[in-house]
C-alpha cells in the first residue's frame, strides 16, 4: 500500500455534505428483461449484488413486472420503463462503477433505438455563514425585481428584509457544433435535506443523437459518447459547483 | 449578472428530459422524513408506476424529502402496515466520503496478491501523467472479484472515511474491479474468426 502520507485530498470540496450520480438513457427498453439475474448473468453486477436486490431483507423497493423493473444493490439503484433506464448511486466512491455499468449495459443492448442520455450529478453543501448563504441566492436571484411581483400583502419578511427567497433555478447552455447535440443545465437551490445553510447543486450533461434518414440513434451510438464523454462532464460538473458555492 | 442579462432559453422538451425530477428524489433510498404514516403497499406500488411511467425522468436524490412527507400524509389507504421514514435532521445518518480514487491495472498476480500500476483519478480525470506501483493483498479485494484479478484488468482503489448511522467515523481503503459484460456467443465466433483470418493470410 502506498504510505497515507504521500496522499493529497484531491476532489473533496469543502463543505459537501450528500452527493450523487445518475444516468438516465431515452429510448426504448424491455424492462422485465433487465433485472438483477440476467445483469449479474452477464457480469455486470456480482451475484452477490443480485441476490441482495431480490432479497426480502432489502429494505429497498423491488419491482419487476413488464412495464418497470426497480431495484437496488447495495451500492446501484435502477429504474426501468419502457421509455427510459435510470441508474444512480449515492456512493460517491463508485460513481466511476456507475459509468463503467452504463457503458457495459448499452453494450449488451447495442441495436437498442436511444435518442438521448443524461450524465448527472448533484450534491448539498453546508455554507459557513448565514452572510454567504444569502449572498449565494442574491446572486443567482437578484431579489428586488421579484418584489414588484409579490406587493405588499400577508407576507412574512425574510431575514434580509425581502419577501421574496430563492426557490431554484435552472440555467441552460447548448454545446456548439464541435461536440455532440445537447445541452448542460444546472439547477441551484437551497438544500431541504441539509438545514439550516445548505445549498443544493445539481447538473444534467444532456445528449441527444438526432434521427439520421429516420434511423434512431442505438446504444451503442451511447456507449461511445458515456465512456468518453463521463470525465468531462465529472470535472466540469466539480468546477460549476465550486464556482456556484465559492462565488467565482 | 443584472437580471437584463438574463437570458431566457425554452423549456425543456418534457418527453426527452435526462434531469433529475422529484419522483425519484422522492422515493430513491435517501429518501426521508419524520414522519412515522400508514401506507396501503399497493396503493404505493401503483401510485408509483403511475408517477414514473407519467413523468418519464427521474433520479435519486434526497432533496426533495419534504415531497415524500406530502406523499405520505395525502395517502388515506387502510391501515395495513407502518412505515417509518428516518429523518435526516441536519446530516445524513450514513455517508461514505472518498478523498481519493487511482484506477489502476493489475501488473503481476501472485498467489497471495497482486502488483497494482496506479493512476490518479481527479474529478473524473484520470491523470496517466504520472504512475504509481502498489501491492495488495486479496484479503483486499472482495471473493466476487477473485476471477478478475488477472493481468491487465482494471481496478478502482479509493480511500476516504465513512460515517455510520451511530456517528462514529472510520477510515475506509475500497478495491474493486471493472465489470465488463461477458462476450456473446456471436461475438466469440466472429472473434475466433477473425484470428484464423489473419492467421491463415499470415
Amino acid at each position: 500500500m502506498l504510505p497515507l502520507a504521500t496522499l493529497v485530498k484531491v476532489g473533496k470540496m469543502p463543505g459537501k455534505e450528500l452527493s450523487g450520480a445518475s444516468i438516465v438513457f431515452n429510448g426504448s427498453f424491455n424492462p422485465a428483461s433487465l433485472n438483477p439475474t440476467w445483469l449479474a448473468d452477464q457480469n455486470l453486477i456480482t451475484q452477490e449484488s443480485a441476490e441482495y436486490a431480490l432479497s426480502p431483507d432489502n429494505p429497498k423497493p423491488l419491482t419487476i413486472i413488464p412495464q418497470l423493473t426497480a431495484f437496488s444493490t447495495d451500492w446501484l439503484s435502477a429504474q426501468i420503463n419502457p421509455a427510459q433506464a435510470i441508474i444512480f448511486t449515492d456512493d460517491e466512491a463508485r460513481e466511476v462503477e456507475l459509468r463503467d455499468f452504463g457503458v457495459g449495459l448499452l453494450s449488451l443492448l447495442p441495436e437498442t433505438p436511444v435518442d438521448a442520455m443524461g450524465i448527472n450529478f448533484n450534491a448539498h453543501f453546508r455554507i459557513e455563514s448565514e452572510e454567504k448563504w444569502h449572498a449565494i441566492g442574491d446572486r443567482f436571484l437578484p431579489k428586488a425585481p421579484w418584489e414588484g411581483v409579490f406587493p405588499e400583502g400577508p407576507w412574512r419578511v425574510r431575514d434580509g428584509g425581502f419577501r421574496v427567497g430563492l426557490r431554484t433555478v435552472t440555467a441552460e447552455v447548448n454545446r456548439d457544433e464541435s461536440g455532440p447535440p445537447g445541452a448542460v443545465r444546472m439547477e441551484v437551490a437551497p438544500s431541504l435535506v441539509i438545514e439550516p445553510l445548505g445549498l443544493f447543486c445539481a447538473v444534467n450533461c444532456h445528449f441527444e443523437l438526432p434521427r439520421v434518414a429516420g434511423k434512431r440513434a442505438n446504444a451503442l451510438d451511447f456507449s461511445e459518447i458515456l465512456e468518453r464523454e463521463w470525465p468531462l462532464a465529472k470535472s466540469m460538473s466539480f468546477e460549476m459547483m465550486e464556482s456556484v458555492r465559492g462565488g467565482e | 449578472m443584472t437580471p437584463s442579462q438574463v437570458q431566457l432559453v425554452p423549456s425543456i422538451d418534457q418527453a426527452n428530459r435526462t434531469q433529475p425530477d422529484s419522483y425519484l428524489r422522492s422515493f430513491g433510498p435517501d429518501a426521508s422524513g419524520s414522519t412515522t404514516s400508514i401506507i396501503d403497499p399497493v396503493r404505493e406500488l401503483k401510485d408509483q408506476i403511475d408517477a414514473l411511467l407519467a413523468q418519464t425522468t427521474g433520479i435519486l436524490n434526497a432533496q426533495h424529502d419534504r415531497d415524500l412527507k406530502t406523499f405520505v400524509n395525502e395517502l388515506k389507504a387502510p391501515e395495513i402496515r407502518r412505515q417509518e421514514v428516518r429523518s435526516l435532521g441536519s446530516f445524513r445518518l450514513d455517508r461514505t466520503l472518498p478523498l481519493a480514487t487511482w484506477e489502476g491495472v493489475v501488473e503481476k498476480r501472485y498467489s497471495s496478491g497482486f502488483l497494482g500500476r496506479l493512476a490518479l483519478v481527479d474529478n473524473g480525470i484520470t491523470d496517466t501523467s504520472t504512475f504509481k506501483f502498489s501491492e495488495f493483498d486479496l484479503e483486499e479485494v472482495s471473493e466476487s472479484d477473485f476471477e478478475l484479478v488477472q493481468p491487465g484488468a482494471t481496478f478502482y482503489w479509493s480511500i476516504g472515511r465513512r460515517r455510520n448511522e451511530a456517528g462514529t467515523v472510520t477510515n475506509f481503503s475500497f478495491v474493486r474491479f471493472r465489470r465488463l459484460p461477458r462476450m456473446s456467443v456471436v461475438a466469440q465466433r466472429a472473434a475466433v474468426k477473425s484470428i484464423e483470418t489473419a492467421l491463415a493470410g499470415a
